[in-house]
């Protein structure tokens, strides 16, 4: 098996981590285990991995590049806006700030999927916010048809999709 | 503006909707300085004031009046967390005592509406205007698939708890509490003692609340935890008709027992009094002893250790807490026996 870091060397380094009857697996080469400091980040957070499995997968900066293109950058697992720590996190199991749920994406994603499942938010939205999503989730559901008419064959229902996706596009992105 | 109240009001003493809120630009309470905890209560609690209507005051709970922020506690008002002190904090309560803002507590916004019986849409309805009473003039933390910002992810999405408190001393008494917590569990709800720890619950009053906060609307989750309150309503019901009839001197004896010692006695412990509370209270919703249930709701918190010292304006022992415990619900009660015969 290939690391799954630098895809290059033998993977020598397995993390299995069970909790709630799911394992989570990780296969590093040696090299890629100490660069992204996975091993001890594994090591100090495992203590808590029972409660908090997803925080033993640690957050050196080398792996959210690796899990999450979306993160910025957490050196050594800490939040730059509000200096919460991984470790802290995984302790009290709270978030220091709004940016937090970027930073910790990696690792927060598979604990919010075991609380609420693969849920995403379909409650209210704040006025600011509003009507961008609203635009956001009718371009979304557009696609999705145009999708569906091309898979039927009912071109000349796509073709309308099509036109009223650009007519939109257009319409909010003038040039 | 105050609920009107819900239904069942013979078994749902009261409902509450909370919301969490957190500013986009203003890091969690966990992790502000005092300077930003003393900004983001000044901030959120402006809108509040300014709002007119509903009569709003604020109270700050950072200046070491631990007596007074324990009786909010007891009553529901505020959480213990909130009461704890520390950095700049408070509550802002409308002038009915139907909403309590929290500012600075896990989040930076825990907008509580409360009222009588079941009356989840109502305090849903009047959570919200409030929360847009804020959002007017602020932005709050929000993510399009995450939804609102929140300190703990478990509250993530709506930040959206419904809770009913129910009373179930038939359920208790019969030991159907645990069925009931399990299949509240598979609904994604949790059955809780109010009082009291573990699963005896004090005074047989529970709390039902939604568990998850992502992925429902608010009408959803409003909706699914009033269904289910109906469904643990209609079998306390069916088990209290069921002991009535077939032990029917023991059933009376209950609860005119517990009357008869409430009225009378000179000294009550916490426990003892939730538990004649209980019984009473469960004779007056039946309709077999006649008084009115909302005075005997307000007994709950008035019996709590905290809200008798702040009474008392003067620290109690025990013993002193027991005979003022008493006192008040003898006196309470003998009030509305006069009213009754004028």
């Amino acid at each position: 098996m290939l690391c799954q870091h630098c895809g290059k060397n033998e993977a020598t380094r397995h993390y299995h981590v069970t909790a709630n009857n799911e394992t989570q697996e990780t296969h590093l080469c040696a090299a890629c285990a100490a660069a992204t400091g996975f091993d001890a980040e594994f090591q100090k957070t495992f203590p808590a991995a029972a409660v908090f499995p997803s925080f033993a997968f640690g957050l050196p900066a080398a792996m959210s590049d690796m899990l999450g293109p979306r993160a910025p950058r957490a050196d050594g697992g800490v939040c730059p806006t509000c200096g919460t720590r991984l470790a802290e996190l995984s302790k009290t199991g709270k978030v220091g700030c709004a940016d937090c749920y970027d930073v910790f994406a990696p690792a927060l994603t598979p604990y919010i999927r075991r609380l609420h499942g693969e849920a995403k938010h379909t409650g209210r939205l704040p006025g600011g916010a509003a009507p961008e999503i609203a635009r956001r989730r009718e371009m979304d559901s557009l696609r999705q048809q145009l999708q569906d008419a091309i898979g039927e064959q009912a071109f000349e229902r796509a073709a309308e999709l099509r036109d009223e996706i650009a007519r939109r596009q257009k319409g909010e992105e003038p040039a | 503006m105050k609920t009107t109240g819900g239904q069942r009001r013979d078994i749902a003493l009261s409902a509450r909707v909370r919301l969490a809120r957190n500013l986009k630009d203003l890091p969690f309470p966990g992790r502000m300085d005092a300077d930003q905890a003393e900004q983001a209560l000044a901030r959120l609690s402006k809108p509040l004031l300014d709002g007119g209507e509903d009569g709003f005051t604020l109270l700050r709970l950072d200046d070491g009046n631990r007596l007074e922020a324990r009786a909010l506690v007891e009553r529901h008002l505020i959480s213990p967390e909130l009461a704890g002190g520390g950095q700049p904090r408070g509550v802002a309560l409308s002038r009915d005592g139907g909403l309590s803002v929290m500012i600075g507590e896990e989040d930076h916004l825990r907008i509580q509406a409360m009222g009588p019986g079941l009356c989840l849409t109502e305090c849903l309805r009047e959570a919200q205007r409030a929360d847009g009473l804020i959002e007017r003039q602020e932005t709050y933390a929000f993510d399009e698939a995450l939804g609102y910002l929140t300190a703990c992810p478990t509250n993530l999405g709506t930040g959206l708890r419904a809770s009913v408190m129910l009373h179930l001393p038939a359920l208790t008494g019969s030991g159907g509490m645990r069925d009931i917590v399990a299949a509240a569990g598979k609904m994604g709800l949790a059955v809780r003692g109010l009082y009291g720890e573990g699963t005896e619950a004090s005074g047989a009053l529970y709390q039902v609340s939604n568990q998850i906060t992502l992925g429902l609307s608010e009408e959803e989750i409003v909706s699914r935890v009033s269904d289910v309150t109906l469904h643990i309503i209609a079998r306390e019901e069916a088990l209290r008709a069921q002991y009535k009839q077939r032990r029917p001197r023991e059933y009376e004896d209950r609860v005119w027992r517990a009357l008869g010692a409430l009225e009378r006695a000179r000294r009550l412990s916490g426990e003892e009094a939730m538990k004649l509370l209980s019984d009473l209270r469960w004779g007056v919703s039946m309709g077999d002893i006649a008084l009115p249930l909302e005075t005997l709701d307000t007994l709950l918190p008035g019996i709590q250790p905290g809200v008798l010292t702040l009474s008392a304006a003067r620290p109690l022992r025990p013993a002193e807490r027991d005979a003022a415990r008493a006192d008040y619900v003898r006196e309470t009660l003998g009030a509305l026996a006069r009213r009754e015969t004028k």
